[in-house]
């Protein structure tokens, strides 16, 4: 026995025969609620045989392809993807500048660097400047003095010891034993040459030797960061 | 008939270089007119495309003539699935501004909103196929384009006998829901 909707599907499908037909075409004409369900099924078939067999899948491919065209531009692409390049390097620029120009001012040009702890190689003696480089770094100049002392009468020939070592006499303002000290090392040829002369034009200018730290600013090259340390205070200087 | 009925048959035809025209054309508008009114650039885009695909059915299935320009006719169309669209969000209420936003002028704009209602109906008929089971959509799916019901039923493994039962439960099932719906039954107008 089928049921109603069996009926209906068939009677749309064209399946009903003979008896079958003539009775569900006579309870259709007496039975508007079914009438009104045979309706709604042809109008639902109809609409899905209609969007089953149409051509939408293909029109939204192009569609998708003109909007993405349509939203990025070959040349609106290129100048989006430039500045998406030019717009981190330039607030890199902005920030470096900014850095440079606080860094580079009065009261830090005549800061003390910073003692780096990678500097000494050798296990042996890399706990005693360990130790150095922090009472340096934090403003502890006559302990930090005191361990680079020993450091130096180990190892006379290490440069880098001495440096460090004048520039504790400079962090305690003791400008004519820093001079003295800075001087030997400012007249060689080591790596740490230059770093004293700087250090030393600082400490002549803050003995009012500005003739004599202008001379030695002059002889600092202005192709790194020391030099364009070197040139804003020859130009305070001057 | 009208100039404008060109970019109907762009849409109809798929031609691409008549879709790339009504992008390059009308785009921009319709996508400021949904960003003006709480929408968002893809909403905007995305409106866009449902509006081109419902007026391609329109040309392709009731040969839709143009009384109006493109422009005005598609920002119609637009406008209505926009609105449809906030509704369904829930995110704004429906207020006299918005209203006034949909506000149909005279008897072309009655007809041009009828032929997207029935779109729209149609639409949803499909939407609620897609909530059938998966079964029942591939069994609709195939009765609908494929003409020998008994092949299908060989492929899918199983009797004609069966397959028909199959379909009317499925067509009943899709039947069902459709009249269950608010938009079909009309509580809601389109």
């Amino acid at each position: 026995m089928k049921t109603s909707e069996e009926k209906i599907q068939d009677y749309i499908d064209g399946l009903l025969k003979g008896e079958e037909l003539i009775a569900f075409e006579q309870e259709l004409a007496t039975d508007p609620q079914l009438s009104e369900q045979l309706k709604l099924h042809k109008e639902v078939q109809s609409i899905l045989a209609r969007r089953m067999n149409s051509s939408e899948h293909e029109l939204r491919t192009h569609l998708h392809e003109a909007a993405t065209a349509h939203r990025r531009p070959e040349g609106n692409n290129k100048s989006k993807s430039l500045y998406r390049i030019l717009i981190p390097i330039l607030a890199a620029a902005c920030i470096v500048v900014v850095v440079k120009f606080f860094s580079n001012t009065s009261s830090t040009l005549y800061q003390l660097p910073v003692m780096e702890s990678e500097i000494v190689r050798g296990a042996g003696e890399a706990g005693e400047y360990e130790d150095a480089v922090t009472f340096f770094n934090s403003q502890s100049f006559g302990q930090a003095r005191e361990i680079l002392d020993q450091l130096i009468n180990s190892d006379t020939l290490n440069v880098q010891y001495k440096y460090y070592q004048a520039l504790t006499y400079y962090g305690e303002e003791n400008w004519s034993e820093s001079i003295a000290k800075l001087e030997v090392i400012a007249d060689g040829e080591s790596v740490f040459a230059r770093e004293a002369t700087y250090y030393l034009a600082a400490a002549y200018t803050k003995t009012n030797k500005t003739g004599q730290a202008i001379l030695l600013l002059q002889q600092i090259k202005s192709d790194d960061e020391l030099g364009r340390k070197a040139n804003k205070l020859l130009k305070d200087l001057q | 008939m009208h100039v404008d009925q060109r970019y109907l048959a762009y849409l109809k035809n798929n031609d691409r270089t008549g879709i790339d025209k009504i992008y390059k054309n009308y785009a921009k508008k319709i996508v400021a007119m949904i960003v003006y009114n709480s929408g968002t650039e893809d909403d905007g885009y995305d409106i866009l495309q449902e509006a081109l695909v419902d007026i391609y059915y329109m040309a392709k299935d009731k040969d839709f003539q143009l009384t109006t320009s493109f422009e005005n006719f598609l920002l119609m169309v637009c406008k209505r699935k926009w609105l449809n669209a906030l509704k369904k969000k829930q995110q704004i209420q429906v207020t006299k501004s918005t209203e006034d936003l949909f506000h149909i002028e005279d008897e072309s704009a009655k007809e041009i909103a009828e032929s997207v209602q029935q779109v729209e109906k149609e639409n949803m008929v499909m939407q609620l196929l897609d909530t059938l089971g998966e079964r029942c959509q591939e069994i609709i799916r195939r009765c609908m384009t494929e003409k020998h019901q008994e092949q299908i039923a060989e492929s899918l493994g199983i009797t004609y006998a069966y397959l028909r039962k199959k379909k009317s439960e499925c067509m009943a099932n899709l039947i069902s829901k459709v009249k269950a719906h608010p938009y079909f039954n009309g509580d809601i107008d389109f």
